[in-house]
């Protein structure tokens, strides 16, 4: 026995000893579990959502709202249910998740600035998710490190929309209150004036994107009454585009290496038309020569832009006929297996929101009513809008297009008095006519931004575009959720399919009704 | 490319310098202890030792020592050995050699060991007895390597193993050493991905971990050598690390299946443990040497069947002229911008412009980015039935073994110098290992002996193995590649002038590399160094008690530079990336064991106790040039932009106690008992001590009951195990990880898998139940087992949503149960003096099943390496089950009733719910290995297969949709030349009207599927019916093929000079996987190799771009000096 107990003695005296480094053995020496530098959470955040809103606007934003054209995906069989990784923008909580961190550790350290920044970053994100899906995970969402939520519940839209109108109210009280810079703010380099301006304008985004359902006019004249405490953009240098970099291939812009070659996605038809009938100029940045008009001739000579066609192609007719008599996007998107001389790997910026849009939703809330000014103060919006974005695109235009077989020039994107004043572009007309023509202009105004035109043609109807015959036999109006969704999130989801009518692409959101 | 002749100087060059050291070391031991006791041998026999035992014993006993060998030579360890009606005895140690102490000449020593004769040997007035034991002929009785490299007659142990002799294994060593094992034991399943030197995948009694980390521990002469499921960087697959264990050297494998077997090796045995000894010196005059010589010449096997009739093109239309350049200075062809096969029929006697046809200014027609490569000369249109065999070469393997031994009473000593060349059939894939191994034993005095057992091996080869679905690997190459292209134009794979800037391919437009480029230029390079070996000391107490302390270190470098050229897909500018890999495990452990016999002899026990420190650490870097600044020149300095990297380094330690003891009765009845308790640093505190015990029993029938005569041997056995299992390191507390900057804002990223500080060990326990008989002196027997795992508590990654911001999160749930039955029939139908055949049978099957998960969720997906398609476990269901989408069908009543539905688009769909396509595991599987010798001549076959299972094809998906396979000439081989692509194409199936009834959408039955309901055009015709639905890529895993086979013979004597040089001869053709049967569904792969390498493991039930197998045939010489 007593040789027993000398055996358990020892035992106990090695298992002691025995574990006594284990913590530091296993501490993990190869990042931090701690972040006290709060800025380095915001560029990933923002490059990742941000290339996640341009990506899908290529090859599924843009095609339903038809400014693009793809046989592939126009019959929206990209749409059908997958799990959430690479679906859509559902990414999007990933970047959440941070943000809410970023959040968490700004209210810890007081970090009015951080905290005001990273809200109008969730708000946008919120935003996108909640105008494709309906009801989506919201408070609850993205948290399960700080709360150990792993199965968020979902909100009504119509919750969503208040709560993201509270928390851009909230950023625009706190950015600028803060005593720190802003680091790590890949988007505006720490300037929260800037950020300012954007929270407003999403908020002018969310009111009259909902204002079917709630009246907008109290908030809106709020806004518009005091651009000291609400300010907003002015202009496009102060709108919300990432530019990208050239020094890394993270930085890119996320079609230069993508491997599309131009021969997939297409411009539309119906974007084309309306460009050439009013003798728009910005068809020069949105689509190419077909290549059929631009190659190459046995002596080696490109023919004149002169000589160009700019030919849209039909979405949701299954097939294309040719690729080499259609217009690819323009050379901002394009890739460098295109044009590995002109393809620009920071051409195209990552619009959140732009200067424009903002002018088009004032310009229609004058129309409306919702502000004050009426028709006069509407057609300066209107004309502010447009003006604006033959400036934007006109300095977009890299330096090396000048000499190359689509000598192309800042100058070459302008519109003179005859482009105003042509009865498509003119701001006469009924009420409906002028709402009609703002419709048009934003549409054209929001090609490559995010689902933002699709949301737009859902409130408005506007335009009116065409059902292709291979396809579902409608345009969607949402999207399905996520898979895993479904599959893990189960009780929740069922709730929020309860609360939507039924998770498939006709249903209507709150806001679409 | 290096002459390889320099290659074997290097070798001796760095393995002798490394080892000159080590050798050195061991000599001067034995040097320095020469005078004492090699001189004065006999002395300390007659007096010190004389001296020394009547101290001891306090009578006139005497020491005898000696030395115990095969009839080969090699020393036995834990040979047995008794005084003949006394209680004394003892055994050998691990150089074969003992020390036992009788009291009188007249003393008979009785020497046993089971697989051998018993020798008796009366004493008389020697001091020194060495005794060579004669093998016995008696197949079921062996001794097998247990835990802790305790030797036991197999017949006494209470749980099943299954043993292969060196020799079988190195009738045709494989450059994976696993492979090697493939069919030979009951109950083992292995599967591989490809390429020479590439990954195994080995799992024993089927899945158990819902993570799919299977994989059993392998144990070289006690020391544990991971073979994790993977090695991968990039999509280039490294090699697992029990691949480059030596065959030579190996003198048995001992499989431990269960728990039970492996309760003492720990946590990373809880899934089987596969012990390997190697071999010893002998106590012999002079110096043995056996030389080894291996030349294999080796052919791809089965390649997937394609289609002969359509060459490249779009709807039938092809004319080449910039090859889907769209940059090129060219103008574009008519469709020549796509690669695939839905173009003009071939062999019509039609011309084209094509990739490889002249050019006016004597360029071809593919060098679009040659200023003046004038306009393409059209070349014949026609088909190239063998473009991708011809894209593969003859393989060769060289293997040569060159081994010394050597000893004395005191010591012995095995030096082997191996190499093995390798050139892959996959040109410019290739492998050379050199090893060197040393094994010694010294006494240092007679109760203190020492061992030395060291393993060098260099590893290099230019260019590893890529897998899986991408850019990088030639078979996806092989998907899209058109049917008219010839592989041969291909290999002058650079743009005249513009050699290392732009490659030269068939098709620019779809983003392909030129598959030679790829091989030769975009390299995966390696050179490994790696030293594995331990040192122990035994001290003998007396007779009955010994210690044995021991260091075991296993560690290695390995280097790998990767390397893009300039116009790679995806790496336009070239990139050049290395990664250096370190890894160090140490074992240091030491056991305390006591053995003696009660009541003359028949009650026996042996109890051990003892000790491990485990301790695993390693870092590796990354560093990449992203963009080469001159292209050509790989070198990290070389860079273009800012350089990438990362590194990452690692530390893990478990604590060991642990016991067992061994009683019998007789040879009746054998009980083992075992308890170990593990800490490990991975867990959290509270949680990381873990307690298991085991215990088996056998009982001797024949023994016991005094059996008739015919039966040889009746023996039951059973036992029942728990096995703890921990984690990796770094599981319990989230970090962040590092996002590439923004310029110079640099930035950190939040992880999506939620860590748990609360984790709990897994734990896994068996029972099983055996019984082993034979009849008529051995030439039948059967042995069968039967067992039942429960694993329980997993640590697994549960899967959370996205929107929770976590992908997934740590937690111990999860209980899987697997069942199963093994059996091994062996049967000798002919035994006569010159005339002996002998037959193994193996055959076993397992069905796992998840008896429950969490209350959150009742399934998980395991793996995805595919599209769609995905290994799910799901409550209540069989372990390894294959989900996906299937075809949508009718389900209303009526004759239409289960058809596939053709909607109104013309196209079937898939199920928005995966449904079950299947189980990766086969019903079962077995091997029948067979021996015939007859004089010198001998002729061993295998036979091996496996029968049920599925698996998805991604290959067959991709290249049937692509219009490369033969079933994409279905429809369109059958219409007139000229008209393929005129016509609609109905598919068959039930075509869903407006109303909602179904009609047939094919009404056509000559072979043209021309007339019906929805008509599409002839891609989509097959393309539709595949693409995202998983239900129409699965195939059949059943194979039957024949692994092995050789033909052997011993050079009579006296034709090489009476035995007085060379003792012996043996010359042996050999080959392997000569054939393959599988069922007439599955044309296109061998199931054995379809295991997809994309993303964390070797995942089986996907054939993902899958190299495909090879077959080999060579010579062989082995000689014995």
């Amino acid at each position: 026995m007593k040789k027993l107990s000398y055996i358990s003695f020892l035992v106990l005296l090695l298992s002691v000893s025995c574990t006594n480094d284990f913590e530091e053995i296993n501490t993990n020496p190869n990042s931090p579990d701690v972040v006290t530098n709060v800025g380095l959470l915001l560029p990933n955040a923002i490059r990742s959502a941000v290339n996640r809103s341009y990506s899908s606007a290529y090859d599924r934003g843009g095609i339903v709202a038809n400014l693009l054209a793809s046989d592939f995906a126009s019959n929206f069989s990209n749409w059908s249910r997958n799990d959430a990784t690479g679906y859509f923008l559902w990414n999007y909580y990933d970047y959440i998740r941070d943000l809410n961190e970023v959040i968490e550790i700004s209210e810890k350290q007081n970090l009015k600035n951080y905290k005001g920044v990273a809200l109008v970053l969730r708000s946008w994100m919120f935003q996108s998710l909640t105008d494709i899906y309906g009801p989506i995970p919201f408070r609850e969402a993205a948290n399960a490190k700080l709360t150990g939520i792993s199965s968020p519940a979902y909100e009504t839209q119509e919750a969503v929309y208040a709560g993201l109108l509270a928390d851009l109210a909230e950023a625009n009280t706190l950015l600028g209150s803060g005593n720190e810079t802003v680091t790590g703010d890949i988007l505006y380099n720490g300037n929260t004036a800037n950020w300012k301006k954007l929270a407003n304008g999403l908020r002018l985004r969310l009111l009259m994107r909902q204002s079917k359902r709630v009246d907008p006019s109290v908030e809106m004249k709020k806004i518009v009454s005091d651009p000291t405490t609400y300010p907003i953009f002015t202009s496009n240098t102060d709108q919300a585009a990432l530019q990208y970099l050239a020094d890394i291939t993270a930085n890119e812009s996320p079609f230069y290496r993508s491997g599309n070659g131009g021969t997939g996605t297409k411009v539309s038809k119906q974007l084309v038309d309306y460009l050439k009938t009013m003798n728009d100029k910005r068809l020069y940045v949105y689509a190419l020569p077909t290549p059929a008009s631009s190659e190459i001739d046995a002596s080696g000579n490109r023919p004149d832009p002169s000589k160009f066609v700019y030919t849209g192609d039909l979405n949701g007719i299954g097939m294309f006929p040719n690729a080499n008599i259609t217009s690819p996007s323009g050379m901002l998107w394009m890739s460098i297996q295109y044009s590995p001389d002109l393809a620009s790997s920071k051409g195209g910026q990552g619009i959140i929101m732009s200067y424009s849009e903002v002018q088009f939703i004032l310009a229609e809330a004058a129309e409306k009513g919702y502000i004050s000014g009426g028709s006069t103060a509407a057609e300066n919006y209107y004309f502010n809008g447009i003006k604006d974005q033959f400036k934007y695109y006109a300095s977009r235009i890299p330096a090396n297009y000048a000499t190359s077989y689509l000598k192309l020039t800042p100058a070459s994107i302008s519109a003179d008095d005859s482009y105003f004043k042509q009865d498509a572009v003119a701001y006469t007309g009924t009420t409906d006519k002028k709402l009609e023509k703002i419709g048009l202009q934003k549409w054209i105004s929001l090609y490559q931004v995010g689902f933002e035109a699709w949301s737009e043609w859902r409130r408005t109807g506007l335009p009116n575009i065409p059902i292709g015959p291979v396809g579902p036999g409608y345009i969607p109006r949402r999207m399905l959720y996520p898979a895993d969704e479904l599959r893990i999130n189960v009780a929740n989801y069922n709730k929020a399919v309860s609360s939507l009518g039924a998770d498939d692409l006709k249903s209507h959101v709150w806001w679409d009704k | 490319m290096k002459p390889t002749s320099a290659k074997p100087i290097i070798l001796m060059r760095y393995g002798l310098f490394a080892f000159g050291t080590l050798i050195a070391t061991h000599a001067s031991l034995l040097a320095g202890n020469d005078a004492k006791i090699l001189s004065g041998n006999n002395k300390i026999s007659d007096s010190n030792g004389k001296t020394e035992v009547a101290y001891r014993y306090g009578t006139l006993a005497v020491d005898i020592q000696g030395k115990v060998t095969d009839g080969k030579g090699q020393a036995l360890p834990g040979v047995n050995i008794v005084v003949k009606e006394t209680q004394k005895g003892t055994s050998t140690n691990a150089s074969g050699e003992f020390l036992i102490n009788v009291d009188s000449e007249k003393d008979v020593l009785v020497f046993s060991f089971i697989g051998y004769k018993t020798q008796s040997v009366v004493v008389g007035n020697r001091k020194e007895i060495s005794v060579i034991l004669e093998e016995d002929t008696n197949v079921l009785n062996e001794v097998v390597v247990t835990a802790l490299g305790i030797s036991r007659e197999k017949k006494s142990l209470g749980y099943s193993t299954q043993q292969i002799k060196g020799d079988v294994i190195n009738e045709s060593p494989a450059s994976n050493f696993v492979n090697n094992l493939s069919g030979k034991i009951a109950g083992v399943n292995i599967s591989g991905a490809g390429g020479v030197g590439s990954s195994a995948r080995i799992v024993i009694r089927g899945e158990s971990s819902l993570s799919m980390q299977s994989q059993p521990l392998f144990i070289i002469d006690g020391v544990p050598v991971g073979n994790d499921g993977t090695n991968n960087s990039g999509s280039a697959d490294y090699g697992n690390s029990a691949s480059e264990i030596n065959p030579a050297d190996i003198e048995s494998v001992n499989v431990l299946k269960g728990p039970a077997a492996a309760a003492l090796y720990g946590s990373r045995a809880a899934r089987g443990a596969i012990v390997i000894t190697t071999k010893k010196g002998s106590n012999r005059k002079g110096v043995g040497v056996s030389f080894n010589s291996y030349l294999f010449g080796t052919k791809v096997g089965r390649l997937p069947k394609f289609q002969n009739q359509f060459g490249q093109g779009s709807n039938g239309q092809y004319e080449g002229s910039n090859f889907g350049a769209s940059w090129s200075a060219y103008p574009n062809g008519n469709n020549d911008d796509y690669d695939e096969s839905w173009g003009p029929r071939m062999d019509i006697g039609t011309m084209k412009a094509q990739f490889d046809s002249p050019t006016t200014n004597g360029f071809r027609g593919g060098d679009v980015a040659v200023n003046n490569r004038g306009d393409v000369i059209k070349t014949p249109w026609v088909s190239q039935p063998d473009n991708v065999r011809d894209f593969f070469t003859t393989g060769k393997k060289y293997y040569n073994n060159l081994a010394f031994s050597g000893g004395n009473e005191h010591g012995d000593y095995r030096l082997s110098l191996t190499s093995m060349n390798e050139k892959g059939v996959i040109p410019n894939n290739n492998l050379d290992r050199y090893q060197v191994n040393l094994n010694s034993s010294y006494r240092l005095t007679k109760r203190l002996t020492s061992s030395i057992n060291i393993n060098y091996v260099k590893q290099t080869s230019d260019n590893r193995p890529d897998n899986g679905y991408g850019r990088n690997t030639f078979m996806y190459f092989f998907t899209w590649m058109g049917r008219n292209v010839n592989m041969n134009s291909l290999k002058r794979y650079w743009q005249p002038g513009l050699e290392g800037i732009r490659q030269f391919q068939y098709n620019y437009g779809e983003n392909h590399n030129n598959p030679f480029f790829l091989q030769y230029e975009d390299t995966k390079g390696q050179s490994k160094d790696r030293v594995y070996g331990n040192i122990a000391l035994e001290y003998a107490f007396n007779d009955h008690l010994k210690l044995k302390a021991r260091v075991a270190d296993d560690f290695y470098n390995d280097f790998r530079p990767m390397q893009w050229a300039v116009s790679s897909v995806d790496n336009e500018s070239g990139r050049y990336e290395i990664v250096q890999i370190k890894n160090e495990e140490r074992n240091a452990d030491f056991l305390l064991s006591y053995n003696n016999t009660l009541r003359n002899g028949d009650f026996g026990y042996n109890i051990s106790a003892g000790g491990n420190r485990f301790d695993n650490s390693g870092h590796n870097e990354n560093v990449a040039a992203p963009q080469l600044l001159i292209p050509g020149v790989y070198s990290i300095s070389n860079t273009g932009t800012a350089l990438t990297g990362g590194s990452s380094k690692f530390q893990k330690r478990i604590n060991s106690l642990y016991g067992t003891a061994n009683l019998n009765y007789k040879d009746y009845v054998y009980l083992d008992l075992t308890a170990r308790n593990d800490w490990s640093s991975t867990l959290p505190a509270g949680n990381n001590s873990y307690f298991y015990p085991s215990v088996g029993l056998n009982g001797n029938l024949k023994s016991i009951f005094g059996l008739p005569e015919f039966i040889s041997q009746a023996q039951l056995r059973g036992s029942w195990a728990k096995v703890g299992n921990d984690t990796g390191p770094y599981a319990l507390k989230n970090t962040y990880n590092y996002a590439s900057p923004w310029g110079s804002n640099y930035a950190l990223v939040g992880t999506g898998g939620l860590l748990n500080p609360n984790l709990k060990p897994e734990i896994i326990s068996t029972y099983e139940f055996g019984a082993a008989v034979s009849f008529f002196s051995n030439r039948l027997g059967l042995d069968v087992t039967y067992y039942n795992a429960l694993s329980k508590n997993q640590i697994i990654s549960l899967p959370t949503v996205q929107s929770s911001g976590a992908s997934s999160k740590q937690i111990n749930a999860g209980e899987i149960r697997n069942k199963g039955l093994e059996a091994v029939l062996s049967f000798v139908p002919i035994r006569t003096a010159d005339f002996k055949w002998n037959v193994t049978v193996n055959w076993s099957r397992n069905v796992g099943k998840l008896m429950s998960l969490t209350s959150e969720v009742d399934k998980i997906v395991q793996a995805a390496p595919g599209e769609d398609a995905s290994i799910q476990a799901r409550v209540g269901q069989k372990m390894g089950a294959i989900w996906g989408p299937g075809y949508q069908r009718v389900t209303a009543d009526g004759p239409m009733k289960g058809q596939v539905i053709i909607f109104n688009d013309a196209y079937p769909r898939g199920t928005s719910e995966d449904i079950y396509l299947g189980n990766y595991h086969p019903d079962w599987i077995g091997g029948i290995y067979n021996q015939l010798t007859y004089k010198g001549l001998s002729l061993n076959f295998m036979f091996g297969g496996q029968f049920g299972g599925k698996f998805v094809s991604r290959f067959y998906n991709k290249a049937a949709g692509a219009g490369q396979l033969e079933e994409s000439a279905l429809g369109r081989g059958a219409r007139a030349a000229g008209t393929e692509y005129d016509a609609p194409y109905y598919i068959p199936g039930a075509a869903q009207m407006a109303d909602g009834s179904y009609q047939p959408n094919n009404t056509s039955s000559d072979g043209t599927y021309s007339t019906g309901v929805y008509g599409t055009n002839a891609r989509y015709f097959i393309k539709k019916p595949l693409d995202h639905i998983s239900e129409a890529q699965l195939f059949s895993s059943t194979y039957f093929k024949l692994r092995e086979l050789s033909i052997g013979y011993a050079l009579p004597s006296k034709w090489i000079a009476n035995g007085k040089f060379i003792k012996n001869a043996k010359i042996s053709v050999t080959g392997r996987n000569l054939f393959l049967i599988t069922p007439k569904s599955n044309r296109h792969f061998d199931p054995e190799v379809t295991t997809s390498t994309d993303g964390g493991g070797l995942i089986p039930g996907f054939e993902n771009m899958s190299t495909p197998s090879t077959k080999e045939m060579g010579i062989s010489l082995n000689l014995n000096f």
